[in-house]
């Protein structure tokens, strides 16, 4: 976030005499991730739209049912959509789409006792036609018939006039005027509702699997919303996965590439790996990257295969990928093949960190088990346990960001950022790994050194979100 | 409202369609008639669509013309005269149309039978991209409107919409090029006037090393006529 220097001069006044307090801090300074937003229920989105509906209706004098096709044309800005009213009301309406760009002519046919519907051609009394304000008439059972297709098909506010070339949208009220059946009435409403909140700024649908929450933030921004009912965490602009310090563009592009490219990446994500000292077979059943052969006790790291002593200390780079400096003068098949291995490199620990997290979901079950085998057998009470469990919560979270960190350094451009960049990511995941490696070993209830292990790895992620977390 | 109608109504249907031609005035045989099948409103539609055609075909000399493929009246078969002054004049270009359902609530899926050198056409599979068969179609067109405005597609290409990539990057890159193909190609597929000897000879050179005559002129047409490039693609 970005402050003007105006802006926090008092607040860093203020802040410093609070120092010593953390918890009264200000918390989005001190969170890179903070961010205020409230889920709600179906209900109360009706009613916040409602309130929208009814503020616009009575300033403009016009009806809920227009007030609502403006506000969705314009994302639910009532005083952009006052003001633009106030300034040339026809403009607005023709740009709405409520009123046809010229005023329609008065046909002679309109007097008539019967008239021909243009749409099936049946002579029909007068009072049996309907129309919009672009004057366009039809008779109402095909109007009802041409809504009940276009309800079929998920269109609802978007639904129009029958006739050729013809823009003007019809409202809701001339909708649910015209239709019967109360099946189709209520899906025209849970469609409409469901298009009001996509064109709402400040509105997000759960994305979770059947969940009716909706989420709501004063500023559409990619930070981190938690559905209070299904658990979901999203990131509120784009609504996919959360996705820190990578930006929504970033995300989507890496995940689209990972998708086209899943077939060169398959055989990389085979499950096992070779003892590099005494060859046996490997498979990696736990989510730390610090192994330890079962056979020989050889520590050493499953990204690199490298001995794990020289992993334990600021040497820790495994994160990191070299690029061959000479690149620029190779033939364009080795440029083809590095910028294949770049991708992998990326791959392979993207989709290895997301493996371990799978793998640490068990782990955190596993632990659950433990503490209750603890507890029971009386070594230690369940409070010196919980612990190991605010861990593992914590280990998971890390390692999410961690994943995350490593679609955000394929993008980036070579340099001291870069490094920068890749130096912290590097310092984060050897912290993961060490809190990894004590969670799956806690024994004794060494509750000091986990925390110690826990506070370090937080502060390396925070850290790291801080610098390149730019939203 | 049901779609689909009944076995009696059908052969009402086909009683239409024989006494129709014969009458004087189409539409008010077309209003007769609807008058009798009162039920299916898509029916209805289809039916007034299908006359009204007919009868515009007549009065104005066969230009489009729609007729019946087999009595299950979701599939018919339509006939559009090449526009003057295009490289598709003379041509006679045949449609098939296939009536879902829900019309006239949803467009007609109309495709080119007969090839066709197009930029919004498929040369390959004679689909069409046109927006009122899309979503700017409106319940008020008729068969006739979808017709004339393929027509009127024929005349006025759009090759920034494109359909095929390869004949609108022609059309956009050489104009000249892409008419003497779009006017061989209705000579050959569509019974144009215009033979082009020079297109015909080539085409041979291809045949005779055992290419189909089909391939040979796809691939002659999108390198434009360049007898060694077409040969290196297709052996390629």
């Amino acid at each position: 976030m970005e402050y003007s220097d105006d802006d926090c001069c008092y607040a860093d006044y203020y802040n410093t005499e609070e120092d010593n307090d953390a918890e009264q801090m200000d918390p989005s300074r001190t969170d890179p991730e903070y961010f205020v937003y409230e889920c709600l229920t179906v209900e109360e989105v009706e009613r916040l739209l409602n309130e929208s509906v009814e503020i616009l209706s009575n300033t403009l004098q016009i009806t809920p049912s227009l007030a609502k096709v403006l506000l969705h044309a314009h994302e639910w800005a009532i005083q952009d959509i006052i003001v633009k009213y106030r300034g040339d009301s026809c403009r607005l309406l023709v740009l709405s789409k409520i009123k046809p760009p010229h005023p329609p002519e008065p046909s002679a046919s309109r007097h008539l006792r019967h008239q021909v519907c243009p749409v099936c051609v049946a002579s029909q009394n007068s009072d049996r036609f309907s129309c919009l304000a672009c004057g366009h008439l039809f008779c109402k059972d095909c109007w009802a018939m041409h809504f009940e297709v276009q309800i079929t098909q998920g269109i609802s506010t978007g639904i129009g006039c029958m006739a050729q070339e013809c823009e003007v949208l019809a409202p809701e009220d001339f909708v649910l005027t015209l239709l019967s059946r109360p099946s189709t009435r209520e899906k025209y409403q849970q469609f409409a509702f469901r298009d009001y909140v996509k064109s709402h700024p400040q509105l997000r649908f759960c994305p979770g699997p059947n969940c009716q929450v909706v989420v709501r933030a004063k500023e559409p921004l990619a930070k981190r919303a938690i559905c209070n009912v299904c658990r979901t965490a999203f990131c509120f602009r784009c609504g996919t996965d959360y996705h820190a310090p990578t930006d929504c563009a970033t995300i989507k592009k890496w995940l689209t590439k990972c998708a086209d490219d899943s077939e060169t990446a398959n055989y990389i994500s085979a499950h096992t790996k070779d003892c590099p000292r005494c060859h046996i077979c490997i498979e990696k059943n736990g989510g730390c990257n610090h192994m330890q052969c079962y056979n020989c006790k050889h520590d050493f790291c499953w990204m690199c295969l490298g001995d794990w002593k020289s992993h334990g200390s600021e040497y820790y780079e495994c994160s990191r990928y070299k690029e061959n400096p000479n690149i620029a003068h190779e033939s364009v098949h080795a440029q083809a093949r590095e910028a294949l291995k770049k991708y992998l490199h990326y791959y392979e620990r993207w989709e290895n960190h997301s493996k371990s997290l799978k793998l640490e979901e068990q782990t955190l079950q596993k632990i659950k088990t433990r503490i209750n085998n603890k507890v029971m057998n009386a070594s230690g009470t369940w409070i010196d346990w919980q612990y190991l469990h605010d861990a593992a919560t914590l280990l998971a979270k890390c390692r999410y960001t961690l994943q995350y960190t490593y679609p955000y350094a394929y993008y980036m451009e070579a340099g001291p950022r870069k490094e920068l960049f890749e130096y912290q990511q590097a310092q984060l995941e050897a912290e993961i790994e060490n809190l990894s490696w004590k969670i799956e070993r806690a024994e004794t209830t060494d509750r000091g050194d986990l925390e110690n292990q826990m506070d370090i790895a937080e502060k390396r992620r925070t850290t790291l979100l801080k610098d390149f977390l730019e939203v | 409202m049901e779609y689909g109608f009944s076995s009696s109504q059908k052969s009402k249907i086909i009683q239409i369609e024989l006494i129709s031609p014969n009458s004087g005035d189409m539409l008010l045989s077309c209003k007769l008639y609807v008058a009798i099948i009162s039920h299916a409103c898509s029916l209805q539609k289809w039916l007034y669509s299908f006359l009204f055609t007919c009868w515009t075909s007549r009065v104005a000399k066969c230009a489009i013309k729609v007729e019946l493929v087999n009595d299950n009246y979701t599939e018919l078969k339509g006939e559009i005269a090449g526009p003057p002054e295009t490289p598709y004049e003379g041509g006679t270009f045949v449609l098939e149309i296939k009536v879902p359902e829900t019309y006239p609530f949803n467009p007609p899926k109309v495709r080119f039978i007969t090839k066709i050198w197009h930029p919004n056409i498929s040369s390959v599979t004679g689909a069409i991209c046109l927006d009122i068969l899309k979503d700017q179609w409106a319940a008020a067109m008729t068969l006739r409107t979808v017709l004339l405005s393929l027509q009127a597609l024929l005349a006025a290409a759009e090759p920034d919409d494109p359909q095929d990539a390869v004949v609108a990057k022609q059309f956009k890159e050489n104009q000249d090029m892409f008419r003497q193909t779009a006017r061989h190609w209705t000579f050959i597929y569509a019974g144009g006037p215009h033979k082009n000897s020079d297109f015909e000879l080539k085409i041979r050179r291809l045949t005779d090393m055992g290419i189909e005559d089909h391939r040979a002129r796809v691939a002659l047409s999108s390198y434009n006529w360049d007898l060694e490039r077409a040969t290196e693609q297709l052996f390629s």
